[in-house]
């Protein structure tokens, strides 16, 4: 046991210490690129097969993202694309999705949630409300759909601002 | 057969009841367990049944008397209660870096964050407890420090266990989701919490002591005392070869619980214990007094020659004489045939050896060897083993563990079966 114990010591401090250590750092790093891009304000994508389309973030376009496949949200004023955090809101799925494509800031705010899980929140921002945004869209070449199950959340990379 | 069953449950039902959360975790998933994130379903894996086996291996370190049988004997159910904790420990260190994983899906910074203290204070509680029992692990099994601090320590995973439990309580997850989760882990979570309340604030009024009072501390020798004992009220009953927890209450002296082999034969009105001063708390044992009340909790062990067979073989090393001392006393009719190793470095350390001889002349299957390792070296199996032979004879070896572990190997090495050799150490419970 005692060997048992003393290796699993090691291995935490070790994985604690790195996650730490990297995820400071990296922000540092991110935080410098996306304000780059923010200045840039240029369309990544290669542009052979992409369409961009300008969209207002408006609330009928949130509601149209309002299943577990595709879960976008309003939380005061902003909205969220928290469809790949539903699996791992410690809530639970089930309280998120009622909220899928409507605004949930009454129900973020009335539950308490932590200073942590709000900055959490800066990771799926989307854009302002009401604000345009441009999304890029790279489709591949016409492929028949033969699935009944076309349950591929859009694949758009999204322009990220930084909250400043 | 039914002894040998009998010992297990114990085991077997911590070990069924750690591992029904994660059934009921897994029937309550809303979507199919695949589409959890296996990061977060570990998290929460490992968490509930961390804390299902700290509640667990709390309870079984109450020392409950009626308890013992179902994991054999005291002494295996402190080396369960210690794999079992450490096993827990383990469990609950990675929950967090489970769930910290889990986040890495978020961003790398937000598995950070969840490692680090803020302002959530339920994740701080959790933290607290984890470092707490971190500490103590650390102190305890990696540090060289007195007995007694290492003891007292040892009762701060009280107050972890209660900051944990707050945590596990009170932080968002599947505990407080579901009913049928919650409740079960609160169950256990009182039996976890008896235990401290049994062993502290209680421990006077529950805990079952048997009162008795000094009547005769003898010198024997050599640094040995034997201290005798007259019941106050309900005497002790016990088997040969059992030991006890017993403190004195005398002024300028400890009141410390200690355990100690009982020498006296079960059928004599008073109590005897063997002590042999080596440390801080037994250098001072001749200072007892006629008259001083003792506190005897017990009896515990299952070192007796009554789970062996026609002939047996004792071996006694230096203080782990004392077993036999109540085994030779209550010598009759009715006992197997027996050839008793008496071990000690030289003469004068067998401060026995006289009543034992009495004793062996007036019993034709009682044989008394004595053996000085000075003068003869080392007792060895292969030797027993060729001037005694060893079929279909069971072994029971008491003394210091560098010994029981030799002859222990030795004798496995001669072919002996394991079921044949019983043995008891006076190391640390």
């Amino acid at each position: 046991m005692k060997k048992l114990v003393a290796a699993a010591l090691f291995v935490f401090a070790i994985l604690y210490i790195s996650i730490i250590t990297s995820g400071l750092l990296y922000y540092q790093a991110t935080s410098d690129t996306a304000k780059l891009n923010a200045n840039n304000n240029a369309s990544i994508n290669d542009p052979t097969n992409s369409t961009s389309s300008t969209i207002v973030l408006n609330a009928q376009e949130v509601a149209k993202h309002n299943s577990a496949s595709s879960c976008w949200m309003i939380i005061g004023n902003k909205v969220y694309d928290i469809t790949s955090y539903l699996r791992i809101h410690p809530g639970g799925p089930g309280t998120i999705l009622p909220y899928c494509g409507a605004d949930g800031t009454a129900a973020f705010g009335g539950k308490p949630h932590s200073q942590y899980a709000q900055s959490l929140l800066v990771n799926y921002y989307v854009g302002n409300l009401n604000a345009q945004i441009t999304t890029t869209t790279t489709s591949t070449p016409t492929q028949p759909t033969t699935s009944t199950q076309s349950t591929q959340p859009p694949a758009t990379p999204l322009r990220r601002y930084e909250d400043d | 057969m039914l002894s040998n069953f009998r010992k297990n449950i114990g085991l077997f039902v911590v070990l069924v009841l750690s591992l029904v959360p994660v059934v009921i975790w897994y029937l309550l998933k809303p979507y199919n367990v695949f589409g959890v994130n296996i990061m977060t379903g570990l998290g929460e894996i490992f968490a509930l049944v961390g804390m299902a086996l700290f509640s667990l291996t709390m309870f079984i370190s109450a020392r409950i008397k009626s308890m013992e049988k179902y994991f054999g004997s005291l002494g295996r159910s402190y080396k369960i209660h210690h794999t079992l904790g450490g096993i827990a420990f383990i469990l609950l260190l990675f929950h967090p870096l489970f769930l910290a994983g889990s986040y890495l899906l978020v961003s790398l910074r937000s598995a950070a964050l969840f490692l680090l203290p803020g302002s959530d204070v339920v994740m701080n509680l959790g933290f607290i407890s984890l470092y707490g029992m971190a500490a103590i692990m650390i102190l305890t099994l990696f540090v060289k420090l007195p007995y007694h601090i290492k003891k007292n320590m040892h009762k701060i995973f009280g107050a972890v266990f209660i900051i944990g439990a707050l945590h596990s309580f009170l932080v968002a997850s599947d505990i407080t989701r579901n009913p049928v989760l919650f409740y079960y882990m609160f169950g256990l979570f009182i039996l976890g919490i008896f235990t401290v309340f049994y062993r502290t604030l209680f421990n006077r009024f529950f805990v079952k002591r048997f009162k008795y009072t000094v009547k005769d501390v003898k010198d024997m020798g050599d640094n040995i005392i034997e201290i005798e004992m007259g019941p106050c009220g309900k005497t002790i009953s016990y088997k040969p070869g059992q030991y006890i927890f017993i403190s004195f209450h005398q002024k300028d002296f400890s009141s410390e619980t200690h355990p100690f082999s009982i020498s006296s034969s079960p059928y004599d009105k008073n109590l005897k214990i063997v002590v042999k001063m080596l440390g801080d708390y037994t250098s001072k044992i001749k200072d007892l007094k006629a008259g001083t009340m003792a506190k005897v909790e017990g009896p515990f062990g299952d070192f007796s020659y009554q789970n062996a067979g026609e002939n047996q073989i004792w071996i006694a090393g230096g203080i782990g004489i004392t077993p036999f001392l109540s085994m030779a006393r209550s010598f009759g009719r009715d006992m197997p045939n027996v050839h008793l190793f008496y071990c000690t470095s030289c003469e004068s350390e067998a401060v026995y050896i006289d009543e034992l001889k009495k004793i062996a002349s007036k019993h034709d299957n009682f044989k008394l060897i004595t053996w000085h390792s000075k003068d003869k070296g080392r007792l060895s199996g292969e030797l027993i083993h060729k001037e005694h032979g060893l079929k279909n004879k069971d072994i029971l070896i008491c003394g210091p563990k560098v010994m029981t572990d030799a002859l222990k190997d030795q004798f496995l090495k001669l072919g002996v079966s394991k079921s044949h050799i019983i043995s008891e150490e006076f190391g640390l419970l």
